[in-house]
C-alpha cells in the first residue's frame, strides 16, 4: 500500500485505535477503509447530541418554552440521523432516539437539573469544540504542531464545581459503565482542553443513558482529574504522537496480534489480517470513508 | 391526524421535516409525548403481569407439608 498522507489532527478516538493495534489504526484512519454499513452508534450518537445542544440552546440562550425547546431538539435530531436505513438488530432507531431526547429532559428536567450550564457572554458553553496544537510534537510532512480535537457536550456548573459534561448513550449500564472512565483519555483531554482556555474544570460528569428494547436506564459517573493525571495524560499522547510518526516514517505499523483481535465480537479487520492477500478483503468487504476530527464527520473518498 | 397510531405519527412528521417541512416545535413536543405515554402504558402492563405471574408461582410453604394430620 502507498504511504498516505500523516493526518493532521488527532482525536481520542485516533489514538485509542493506534494504541490497541498501530496496524487496526493504520488501516482505519490513514487508508480510511471503514466496514459498508455506517456506524450506527456513531451516527445515532452524534444524532442525540444534536438534540440535545439545540435544546439547551434554545432553552437556556433563546429563552424558548420547554415544550417548544424539546420539540426543536427533536426536529434537530431527526436532520442529523438524516435517512440511514435501521439496522434490524439495534435499538438504536430514530424513534428509540427521539425517545430518549424526551425521557432525557423528563429525567433532568431544565430547571431542576443539578447542573446548569455556564453562561459566558450570555451564551451557555453548550457544545464545546477544540482544535489545539499538542506541544513537542511535529508534523512529519508540514513542520507544524501535530493538533489535538475534540467535542464534548457543554461545561456546566455542579455544586459550584465546573465540570465538563458529556453524554454518551449506551446499549446497557452495568457496573462497569461506571468503570469506563476512570483514567478515560478522552475525558482527561477534555479537561486539559477546557484548562487550556483558562476553564479551571475540577473533572467531568458522564451521563449514561441506556436504549433498552422497552425502556431506559440512566446512570451518572463524577471523574476529578487532578493537574498531575492531565499532565501525565498530555506527556502520553506526545509519546503516542511520536511512535506513530515513527511507524508512519518506517511505514510499518506493528499489528496487536492478540486480544484487541477478539475481543468486543472481534475486530472488523481480522478476516483482512487473516488473509494472505488482505488488500482483496479491503476493497472487497470494506469502502473508503474519510474520518475528520476537525468536524467529527465522515465522508465518502471519491 | 388524531386515527394515526404515536409510532405512525412521530414517522410522518419525520418524514415531513426530512422534505424540508419542519412541524411546529409545540407539534413534535406532543408527538414524543405521545410516544412517551404509549412506552410507560406498555412498561406498566408488563410489570403488572410479571407480579401476577410471580404471585402465581409463589414459594411453597415446606413447613405446612410436615404437620402432623389433624393439626
Amino acid at each position: 500500500m502507498p504511504r498516505p498522507p500523516f493526518p493532521a489532527a488527532i482525536d481520542s478516538t485516533l489514538r485509542a485505535s493506534f494504541v490497541s493495534c498501530p496496524r487496526k489504526f493504520e488501516m482505519e484512519y490513514l487508508h480510511h477503509w471503514k466496514p459498508q454499513t455506517p456506524n450506527i452508534h456513531l451516527l445515532a450518537g452524534g444524532a442525540f447530541a444534536r438534540g440535545l445542544e439545540v435544546a439547551r440552546l434554545a432553552f437556556w440562550r433563546d429563552k424558548e418554552s420547554v415544550e417548544r425547546s424539546i420539540g426543536l431538539g427533536a426536529i434537530a435530531l431527526v436532520k442529523a440521523y438524516g435517512t440511514l436505513e435501521e439496522p434490524r438488530d439495534s435499538t438504536k432507531s430514530l424513534v428509540n432516539m427521539l425517545g430518549a431526547l424526551c425521557e432525557y429532559f423528563v429525567h433532568y428536567g431544565f430547571s431542576t437539573d443539578s447542573i446548569h450550564p455556564l453562561v459566558v457572554v450570555d451564551r451557555p458553553a453548550v457544545e464545546f469544540s477544540f482544535a489545539l496544537p499538542i506541544p513537542g510534537t511535529r508534523h512529519p510532512e508540514t513542520g507544524d504542531p501535530v493538533i489535538y480535537s475534540g467535542r464534548f457536550d457543554m461545561l456546566g456548573l455542579y455544586n459550584n464545581q465546573l465540570f465538563v459534561v458529556d453524554e454518551k448513550t449506551a446499549s446497557q449500564l452495568g457496573p462497569s459503565w461506571y468503570n469506563n472512565w476512570a483514567l478515560r483519555s478522552q475525558i482527561t483531554g477534555y479537561c486539559w482542553a477546557a484548562r487550556e482556555f483558562n476553564y479551571t474544570v475540577v473533572g467531568a460528569i458522564i451521563r449514561g443513558l441506556a436504549i433498552l428494547t422497552k425502556d431506559y436506564k440512566h446512570a451518572e459517573a463524577i471523574e476529578y482529574r487532578p493537574q498531575w493525571q492531565v499532565d501525565r495524560w498530555l506527556e502520553q499522547l506526545r509519546r503516542d504522537v511520536k511512535r506513530m510518526i515513527q511507524c508512519w516514517e518506517e511505514g510499518y505499523f506493528d499489528w496487536n496480534l492478540d486480544s484487541t483481535c477478539s475481543s468486543y465480537g472481534g475486530c472488523q479487520f481480522l478476516s483482512v489480517c487473516n488473509s494472505n492477500h488482505p488488500e482483496r478483503w479491503l476493497s472487497a468487504e470494506f469502502i473508503q470513508r474519510v474520518w475528520d476530527p476537525l468536524t467529527r464527520e465522515e465522508r465518502e473518498v471519491k | 391526524m388524531t386515527n394515526l397510531s404515536p409510532i405512525d405519527n412521530i414517522n410522518r412528521l419525520a418524514k415531513l421535516i426530512l422534505e424540508g417541512k419542519d412541524p411546529s416545535p409545540e407539534e413534535m413536543h406532543a408527538a414524543l409525548m405521545q410516544i412517551r405515554s404509549e412506552r410507560g402504558s406498555a412498561v406498566q402492563a408488563r410489570a403488572e403481569a410479571k407480579a401476577k405471574k410471580e404471585a402465581k408461582s409463589a414459594p411453597i410453604d415446606i413447613a405446612s407439608l410436615f404437620k402432623p394430620k389433624g393439626e
